[in-house]
């Protein structure tokens, strides 16, 4: 059995100091996009927490149950794109069917996941880290599912965190050709700068 | 030659799940709420079909 | 006479959708990143040094002008309803055939560009060039829209690599990671005394993007002004000549009338 450490690590390690936008740059296009409010930035970050841990354990299953033994790693990728499509639009199908609520709170930010690259960039991640071969596959699959949660939580926090930075950013008076994104992007500089410091912690 | 086959079988298959769920997820009708026109004519994703909805319905 | 050539017809500097018109648009005007704000993430990521992303950008030429071709090519096949899909896959199948060209003849761009060359296909520039334009207009035109495309996403590349190289080394290195027979350095700036590591990190990429930004968007609010201007002068001249015809012509009949 793997010792719990190995969860926590993996959890801090990519919430934190690999942080998804700031450290890896996965997921700008919504941290840009869909951050103008608090609200839409928590049903953004709540929708790629679901698809990305379902995506993760189904690549997982995928890529070492067929792609691994069959040697047929190099169709990864499309097999991927096509696997977090699809589960993109099974998953809409079921909110839109069985809760409006749901669908009220995550429905607009579905169809932009597929072409958001956290989602598909975590997933290669997880496949290049290689957590089958270190743990075994059981417990490996676990630790690429805590890893993903860790990415997950770390893009939640850096787009309420942000969102609401530009909340105060649209009150402030800034020259015009630097309003909207311009702005937001040297903030989003100066808080790298800040997550910079939490290198090192593990 | 049996890996390429495998292969193609594979993303055959995989190919044909996505299809099959695109198909069946655009016949579900959505509950519709209100969205904000400017900023969904403004967004460039593809995948998203209120864009086009929205135009239809105009 | 000198009034007449600051007020000449904006409407008719409008060109028309030529050939180098499709080929240009996408260095300034329609740049994907600065402009549409498109593929951000790589923009971000591979450019540390202009040579990664001059290598990104070559991918991106290859696999934009590939996939805009046999998008074009089947438009007619694929029933709308599955349009999507399709293009999904096509673009799947030309970035795993350029990740595997890439790993055989230029083995240090592909540890260089990591996961991103896999990430080519959820570029938005790469499926939004195909739904907006390929499947609509003819194959040689689609072919010359992707190449022109994806020469302004490198040109645009390679400006912020360039810029935060020259800050983080002070000299703009080639020959590291593209296969090239030579390697050296060009543009030795005295920057090295002072360089700053930081605009090789995450933080510099989101600053120099950011400034760079906001350069263009002042480059671009400043030509509609002036745009707006000549429009203004022209209208208003079009207003004095047909006051003045009117006053002719309204002397004209007076003079009949007499």
């Amino acid at each position: 059995m793997i010792s719990p450490t190995v969860f926590f690590v993996a959890i801090v390690s990519s919430m934190l100091i690999n942080n998804i936008v700031l450290m890896r740059f996965l997921g700008v296009c919504p941290f840009l996009g869909v951050s103008r409010k608090t609200e839409s930035a928590l049903g953004m970050s709540a929708a790629v927490t679901f698809v990305m841990l379902v995506a993760s354990v189904l690549t997982y299953i995928l890529y070492y149950l067929v792609l691994d033994p069959f040697g047929i790693e190099y169709i990864s990728t499309i097999a991927f794109i096509l696997v977090i499509a699809s589960l993109v639009q099974l998953v809409e199908m079921f909110i839109k069917r069985f809760s409006q609520k749901l669908y009220k709170m995550l429905g607009i930010y579905l169809p932009l996941i597929v072409t958001n690259c956290a989602i598909l960039g975590i997933v290669e991640i997880n496949i290049r880290e290689n957590y089958a071969v270190q743990y075994g596959f059981g417990a490996g699959l676990a630790v690429a599912v805590t890893s993903a949660l860790g990415a997950a939580l770390g893009f939640a926090l850096v787009m309420f965190a942000f969102s609401s930075i530009r909340e105060r950013l649209d009150a402030a008076t800034v020259p015009e050709s630097w309003k909207g994104v311009p702005i937001s992007l040297v903030v989003a500089g100066i808080m790298a700068l800040a997550f910079l410091g939490l290198g090192g912690i593990v | 030659m049996t890996e390429a086959i495998i292969a193609i079988i594979t993303v055959a298959l995989i190919v044909f799940i996505y299809i099959g769920s695109y198909v069946l997820n655009r016949r579900v009708p959505a509950p519709y709420q209100k969205v904000d026109e400017a900023t969904c004519g403004a967004c460039s994703n593809y995948a998203c079909g209120v864009k086009q909805k929205l135009s239809e319905e105009r | 006479m000198a009034e007449k050539k600051v007020a000449k017809n904006p409407m008719k500097k409008k060109k028309k959708n030529g050939r180098l018109d499709i080929l240009t648009k996408g260095f300034i005007r329609e740049n994907p990143i600065f402009i549409f704000l498109l593929g951000m993430c790589p923009a971000l990521a591979v450019t540390s040094t202009m040579e990664t992303g001059l290598g990104m950008g070559l991918l991106v030429i290859l696999v934009l002008t590939g996939s805009n071709v046999v998008v074009s090519l089947i438009r007619n096949l694929i029933p709308e309803q599955i349009q999507i899909p399709a293009f999904i896959v096509v673009i799947a199948t030309f970035v795993t055939i350029v990740g595997m060209l890439t790993e055989a003849y230029a083995f240090a761009l592909h540890q260089s560009l990591g996961i991103f060359i896999p990430l080519i296909v959820v570029n938005c520039l790469i499926m939004g060039r195909a739904t907006s334009f390929a499947s609509k207009n003819k194959v040689s035109d689609s072919a010359i829209d992707g190449f022109g495309m994806a020469l302004g996403f490198t040109f645009a590349l390679m400006l912020i690599g360039a810029t935060r190289e020259i800050f983080a080394s002070g000299a703009i290195a080639l020959g590291v990671y593209l296969p090239l027979p030579f390697e050296i350095s060009i543009i030795n700036t005295e920057m090295y005394l002072f360089n700053m590591d930081v605009f090789a990190g995450p933080a510099g990429g989101f600053i120099v993007i950011g400034v760079l930004l906001a350069l263009f968007t002042a480059i671009g609010n400043y030509r509609q002004k002036k745009k707006e201007a000549e429009r203004q002068a022209w209208i208003e001249q079009k207003k004095k000549e047909a006051a003045e015809r009117k006053r002719k012509k309204a002397m004209e009949s007076a003079g009949d009338a007499s």
